[in-house]
């Protein structure tokens, strides 16, 4: 079937474009063309940045003194920071001994007397390590120690005739029964408890062992 | 030379152009406009940064001596200069407390540090405060001592018990023998 359009030349609909079309002088010039748009505009481009770039260094270099005026500055002040928020965390941290005094004389009961109170840090208390399972050969990481310090009170106590209750044992249920004691001691323990004549009186000289945990600085960042 | 090998011989010609055309000219051109581009951003971005720190370069100062003042920071020369005043403040302190102070000296510190003896340390960072290890022996009730430890644990400079020994004495049974280590922190600025 042979179709005929009857419309005239210009009412006709414009062929689309077809790449089979374009001819290869056409198809050159369009190539050779871009290729001059590219590299032309990334020319321009390059000198910009060129450009730029030398007047920011230069401005950059300028400033050199503002710059070391600036880091100087940053520098002190974080100094001073460090060292208020490290010693925020020495206050925090480390154990205080005015609350332990009061309780330990709030909990002394009749009969009882303290010959000797001691104060001093043992040892660096290492925290649990982690399961080993499978991790040969691997380090662990490097964990901060708590110090352990012990609080050791010598006493005497009387030993009380008949059945009455010990003054000793009293001690301890009314350490005990302080309710800042928890907070204060990690445990307490009775020990060297030796029994002695006082005159006419009987009485044992005792020791009581307290453990107070210090955290480390680090481990409570 | 036939129209066909005519046209294969100017297309290989004008491939090899473009291709010369591309690596010689537009791969340099767009491999230094890569290498610019970050080193502007960064100088861009430098510059920035520095107008703004610069801005708040007044705020800074007023923190710095804020902290300063706070902490009684002292350049770190000067740290053990301090010390007079710091044992005149304790023995004021043990005055008001009752505490009778017989000798109050810097003391060595109990376990000392290889590395910085006199400086706060943990886990190998070292700390920028420097600590005087003070030793204080007197004779006071349990309750002065009590009281005197009080007032030192709410001193500034902070201080902190580190060894403490009170003992009783047959002779006096109202006043015991006190011996007390305690530790200053003093906040030290660069300079």
């Amino acid at each position: 079937m042979i179709l005929v359009n009857l419309l005239p030349q210009g009412l006709r609909r414009a062929r689309r474009w077809s790449f089979a079309a374009v001819t290869v002088r056409q198809g050159a010039v369009g190539v050779v063309a871009a290729l001059g748009v590219v590299t032309i505009g990334l020319g321009f481009w390059r000198v910009g940045l060129a450009s730029a770039h030398r007047r920011l260094d230069a401005e950059w270099k300028g400033l050199q003194a503002t710059r070391s005026q600036v880091a100087e500055a940053r520098d002190r002040l974080q100094t001073l920071e460090r060292q208020a928020g490290q010693l925020t965390r020495v206050r925090a941290t480390s154990p205080q001994w005015a609350p332990r005094l009061n309780l330990l004389s709030d909990a002394l009961v009749p009969g009882v007397w303290f010959t000797r109170l001691t104060v001093e840090p043992v040892e660096a208390k290492r925290p649990a390590k982690a399961s080993s399972k499978g991790k040969k050969g691997r380090t662990p990481p490097a964990v901060a120690a708590d110090r352990r310090i012990q609080l050791l009170v010598a006493g005497t106590a009387l030993i009380p005739d008949g059945g009455a209750p010990s003054p000793l044992a009293a001690l301890l249920r009314s350490l005990k029964q302080q309710p800042e004691f928890t907070r204060s001691f990690e445990a307490v323990e009775l020990k060297d408890v030796e029994r002695r004549k006082l005159g006419p009186l009987d009485v044992s000289d005792f020791v009581l062992r307290f453990d107070v945990r210090e955290p480390s600085v680090s481990s409570t960042r | 030379m036939t129209p066909a090998q005519r046209r294969l011989a100017l297309g290989c010609g004008a491939g090899a152009l473009v291709i010369g055309w591309v690596t010689g000219v537009i791969l340099p051109q767009a491999a230094a406009v890569a290498a610019l581009r970050p080193n502007v951003r960064q100088l861009q971005q430098d510059l920035r940064d520095l107008r703004r720190q610069t801005a708040e370069l007044p705020q800074w100062t007023q923190r710095y001596e804020a902290l300063r003042t706070e902490l009684q920071a002292s350049p770190r020369l000067l740290a053990q200069e301090r010390l007079p005043a710091l044992l005149d403040q304790l023995a004021a302190a043990a005055k008001a407390a009752g505490l009778a102070v017989e000798m109050a000296r810097p003391a060595g510190p109990k376990t000392p540090s290889k590395s910085a003896p006199n400086r706060g340390a943990a886990d190998g960072a070292a700390l920028e405060y420097a600590v005087i290890p003070l030793e204080i022996l007197g004779r006071a009730g349990y309750h002065d001592v009590g009281r005197f430890v009080e007032a030192l644990e709410a001193a500034q400079p902070l201080c902190r018990v580190e060894a403490l020994s009170i003992e009783a004495d047959r002779r006096d049974p109202l006043h015991h023998r006190v011996a007390l280590v305690v530790r200053a922190y003093l906040a030290v600025t660069p300079l």
